[in-house]
């Protein structure tokens, strides 16, 4: 089974003050940092920019699926060259398109905001999966424009029941209400987490022969946390000529500024992938793989949204004749082990102690809003709109997946993917949730591959949407 | 607590060397709610009476306070009229037709106290049922001895299921017990941890609020009044009439006294055992052993018991988890012009109830499944406490189990402590027997203070009340003993943090409890 949020008691007042109580409070706020931590895998972005021909009209640009966990939606994608309208939207309950938000313009621009969806229970209902797309439509008369989404995510609209922690002051005569103000901001806390575990949509397979050129065959971005490495791996195989030096994988940091007709990055990783590593495979895909430090990152901006990119290059004439195949990229958040400044030290309190006072009481009101917004472990809670396979971080029991007629669904996991695990395949149309428990392989935080499936998320709970 | 006194002066006549005994004894013949209609008032027929309360039970003994059967009282009622009588159609019998065939599960209430004067000034020392009367006679004297249970008689036997029930406190879920039995007045102090799962399967109530009160260590009986009461472990400690004396009994108004040493009630430790459940995947329930046949136009209703427990239920799909067909065989359609299923889950059982809506053919029902979501058993697990006073020679060791509602190590932690400190030293168990003082109830602190003679120093000790019987004759005194555990070591300190009471400080704040 998979940890759960601990069972936190109320209290009243003519109770005995529990050590058990107090030292529930400390396990609730240990469980939300280790979810601040959690191993989030970045979300696909478009792939570059995406054209859209001035006769197509309004295009869908990106496209993905994602559970109403709560009543906002985040959008945060590029817009350049020419005229331009876009709109961001979903379809309902009612399987028609809805436009949320929408603008226009021309030349370079980067909408990025907000949508407060609580006006739309006509058409949504909570906890249901809907489909949330991204369309542009190339206005002007001869030229084309492009647009690249870099997020589309379902967030909570705030932290429902939460209120401002207790401030517990030394010679005051306790009170229930001070320590159940604990209980209620934990379980604030803990229902602002959403339940879900998404997957990142990667590639299944891209193959390359050109030289000296830089291939991206994947981009995702991700909400930043100060202080956080990244994993990142790809799955790679390719025919040498001669037993010469194979090819590079890059990846880079992409800033959220352009420069040119792209945006400026930073060479973060580069990997160059031997004849010998890649024989290793004996034909077959080799997962490579590496954590990049959080230092090489540079200072970045907690809760703002970089890319990452991910490449090969085949260099030079030398390398001609050679050719890549690259499948099932993943880059995955290592958040860093000690906590953020500032979260306080929780001390387990024991039947006799004699210290109940503001020091170690407020500590508890500490811990709470750093995970608050604006804190140093802010839980970010969002769910991305994400597409089809790929791969899933293991941290829930359930995973809710959806397969079209003639689908075969299957779960590979291990170190290089080889272990198979086929899913039921009966039912098509329709979400279906699966426990995962049955698949003993799978231990918690290990990360696996996804085949088959048109959409797929880990969650708390069956789907009953 | 302890009844209040305000308005009489019970604190001083019961103390009275020729303290007179007032008392009053009524039945409520016609179960109307009220003591006030004909003949309801028995109390000049009373000839002798005992009521006896309990937490303390020497079976059980220390670990099981509470746990006990409910408190009883007797009667002798003087008969010479042959009122009582079933045969005398003129007596009880015939004033209300509904005791015609025999005295059960009448509401009885008897009260005791002292006169003031001329004003008799009593409190409740029982609320109950009367649950058997038998008539004798000898020698030209006929009595009835009447036996009564308290209220807790109406939840001995009643069974009752439901669903299963998430993270709800003992208290809570006692609560909920008692309104479903129809009980509607209780007094419940809230429990301290939380069940994962509760859940009961044509279980008695009674049995049951007792399982739930000893998952939190705490207790659950009648009050003197009748009220369901839940006390939580820490009530001794919390609660003003148990850390404040409401009476001193001395050698002064004493007849008996008896201080023994329970060493029976000692342990070298304790063992806790807890056993969780956790949700399972979608799984089959139920499965029929037998084809079912409803016959036309009717319903049939078939009780279906679980394997597992279960959080949900899923309606039975047609032609999937049963199919419908005639004995032709010719399938029948789902609908008013078929088969028709509707079903009442509850937490390990369902009522499947099977409306046939064919007017001339018989339904059979084949191989009909229930599915659902099953609470699994997780491996049970222990934790172990041993005593840290090293007062218990040799290997004795309590061990707490076989409650289903003790599921969480949390709830294990506190109960496991705060025993292993109630059972590793050596216990006084007093009874002292005496006037009776009509105020005290179950875990009031007492003072007692008994000095009989130099150079015996005699003993002066605040002791909690865990158990009470009184006895009354017609013209003689009003006798209470009373079993008394000295307050000294039931809990490792006397000065724990109370929430609304102690102030925070960072050094020297009242302690912490478990």
């Amino acid at each position: 089974m998979l940890p759960a949020f601990p069972r936190v008691p109320e209290v009243e007042n003519g109770m005995v003050l529990s050590a058990a109580t107090l030292n529930s409070y400390h396990r609730g706020l240990r469980y939300l940092l280790g979810q601040a931590h959690e191993p989030r895998l970045y979300q696909t972005a478009t792939d570059v920019w995406h054209e859209v021909g001035i006769a197509e009209g309004m295009h869908t640009i990106y496209s993905g699926n994602a559970p109403l966990i709560g009543w906002t939606l985040y959008y945060n994608f590029w817009v350049m060259d020419w005229d331009w309208s876009w709109q961001v939207g979903v379809t309902g309950d009612d399987a028609a398109w809805h436009t949320l938000a929408s603008g226009s313009g021309s030349g370079d621009a980067h909408p990025v905001g907000t949508v407060d969806l609580s006006g739309s229970a006509a058409f949504l209902t909570e906890g249901k999966i809907y489909t949330w797309a991204v369309k542009l439509d190339s206005t002007h008369a001869s030229y084309n424009s492009s647009g690249a989404v870099w997020a589309l995510t379902i967030r909570p609209s705030s932290v429902a029941g939460w209120a401002a922690p207790p401030a517990i002051v030394n010679a005051a005569v306790s009170d229930e209400a001070d320590l159940n103000g604990f209980r209620t901001d934990l379980y604030a806390l803990r229902d602002w987490l959403t339940g879900y575990n998404h997957g990142l949509t990667g590639t299944t397979g891209s193959h390359y022969v050109d030289v000296s050129q830089w291939h991206t065959f994947w981009r995702g971005t991700q909400r930043w946390k100060a202080g956080q490495s990244v994993y990142v791996s790809i799955q790679a195989k390719g025919y040498q000529n001669n037993g010469r030096k194979y090819c590079d994988w890059g990846v880079d940091l992409v800033y959220p500024t352009r420069s040119g007709a792209y945006w400026s990055t930073l060479n973060v990783y580069t990997k160059s992938m031997t004849q010998a590593e890649l024989n290793a495979g004996g034909g077959q895909y080799v997962r490579f793989d590496a954590t990049i430090p959080s230092a090489t990152f540079g200072a970045l901006t907690e809760g703002t949204y970089y890319g990452l990119a991910f490449w090969v290059y085949l260099g030079g004439a030398a390398e001609a004749g050679n050719d890549i195949w690259v499948q099932r990229p993943i880059a995955k958040r290592v958040a860093r082990v000690t906590p953020a400044a500032g979260w306080p030290t929780l001390t387990e309190w024991a039947h006799g102690d004699v210290d109940a006072g503001a020091t170690r009481l407020n500590a508890i009101s500490t811990g709470l809003t750093q995970l608050y917004t604006g804190g140093g472990e802010n839980l970010f809670p969002e769910v991305p709109a994400t597409g089809g396979p790929g791969a899933l971080v293991h941290t829930k029991p359930w995973l809710v997946y959806y397969l079209a007629a003639g689908a075969e669904p299957v779960i590979r996991f291990g170190a290089n993917n080889e272990g198979r695990y086929d899913l039921p395949k009966d039912v098509t149309g329709q979400f279906v949730s699966f426990d995962l428990s049955a698949v003993r392989q799978l231990t918690p935080g290990a990360l696996y591959i996804l085949e088959g499936v048109t959409y797929a998320i880990e969650a708390d709970g069956a789907y009953s949407g | 607590m302890a009844q209040s006194i305000v308005g009489t002066h019970l604190d001083t006549t019961w103390a009275y060397n020729s303290a007179r005994v007032a008392v009053r004894v009524r039945c409520d013949w016609n179960k109307d709610g009220d003591y006030g209609d004909a003949y309801e008032d028995v109390t000049s027929r009373v000839a002798s009476l005992s009521v006896s309360h309990a937490l303390y039970n020497q079976l059980s003994g220390l670990p099981v306070l509470g746990g006990n059967r409910p408190s009883g009282a007797t009667l002798q009622l003087l008969n010479e009229d042959r009122w009582f009588s079933p045969d005398n159609a003129a007596g009880l019998a015939g004033t209300y037709a509904d005791l015609a065939y025999g005295i059960y599960r009448i509401p009885i209430i008897i009260e005791l106290g002292y006169y003031y004067g001329a004003t008799p000034e009593y409190l409740t020392q029982f609320v109950g049922e009367i649950e058997g009367v038998d008539e004798s006679e000898s020698h030209g004297v006929a009595t009835v001895n009447v036996a009564c249970t308290d209220n807790s008689i109406g939840l001995l036997q009643y069974k009752e299921s439901t669903t299963v029930t998430q993270d709800a406190l003992p208290s809570t879920a006692i609560a909920a017990l008692l309104v479903a039995a129809g009980v509607l007045v209780y007094d419940l102090d809230t429990a301290l941890a939380e069940v994962p799962y509760s859940w009961l399967d044509d279980e008695n109530i009674w049995e049951e609020c007792q399982q739930l009160a000893l998952a939190d260590g705490g207790m659950f009986y009648m009050s003197k009044g009748g009220t369901p009461t839940f006390r939580r472990m820490t009530a001794p400690v919390e609660r003003a009439d148990s850390t404040v004396s409401q009476a001193t009994l001395n050698e002064g108004n004493a007849a008996f006294y008896r201080n023994s040493i329970a060493w029976r009630d000692c342990y070298t430790g304790v063992i806790a055992e807890w056993a969780g459940r956790y949700p399972g995947t979608v799984a089959e329930l139920y499965r029929a052993p037998a084809p079912i046949a409803i016959p036309p136009s009717e319903t049939v209703t078939e009780e279906c018991r679980f394997r597992y427990p279960a959080m949900a239920v899923v309606t039975p799909e047609y032609d999937v988890d049963y199919q419908a067909i005639t004995s032709g065989p010719n399938t029948v359609p789902y609908g008013v012009a078929g088969v028709q299923i509707s079903v009442t889950a509850y937490g390990q059982r369902a009522d499947v109830a099977i409306t046939n809506n064919l007017t001339d053919d018989t339904l059979y029902v084949m191989n009909l499944a229930l599915r659902g979501y099953p609470l699994l058993g997780e491996e049970a697990q222990q934790k172990r406490w041993d005593q840290t006073l090293a007062l218990i020679d040799g290997e004795k060791v309590y061990p707490i189990r076989g409650n289903p509602y003790v599921q969480t190590q949390e709830q294990v932690e506190r109960v496991g402590a705060f025993m292993r400190d109630r059972l590793q030293r050596p216990r006084r168990m007093l009874a002292w027997k005496g006037a009776a003082c009509p105020w005290l109830e179950m875990l009031d602190r007492v003072t007692l203070s008994h000095h009989t003679m130099t150079p015996n120093p005699g003993v002066d000790l605040d002791c909690y009340v865990v158990g009470m019987s009184m006895s009354y004759s017609a013209g003689a005194g009003w006798l209470q003993e009373l079993t008394l555990l000295p307050v000294g070591g039931v809990f490792a300190y006397d000065d724990y943090f109370i929430i609304g009471t102690s102030v925070y400080a960072d050094a020297a704040s009242d302690k912490v409890a478990y």
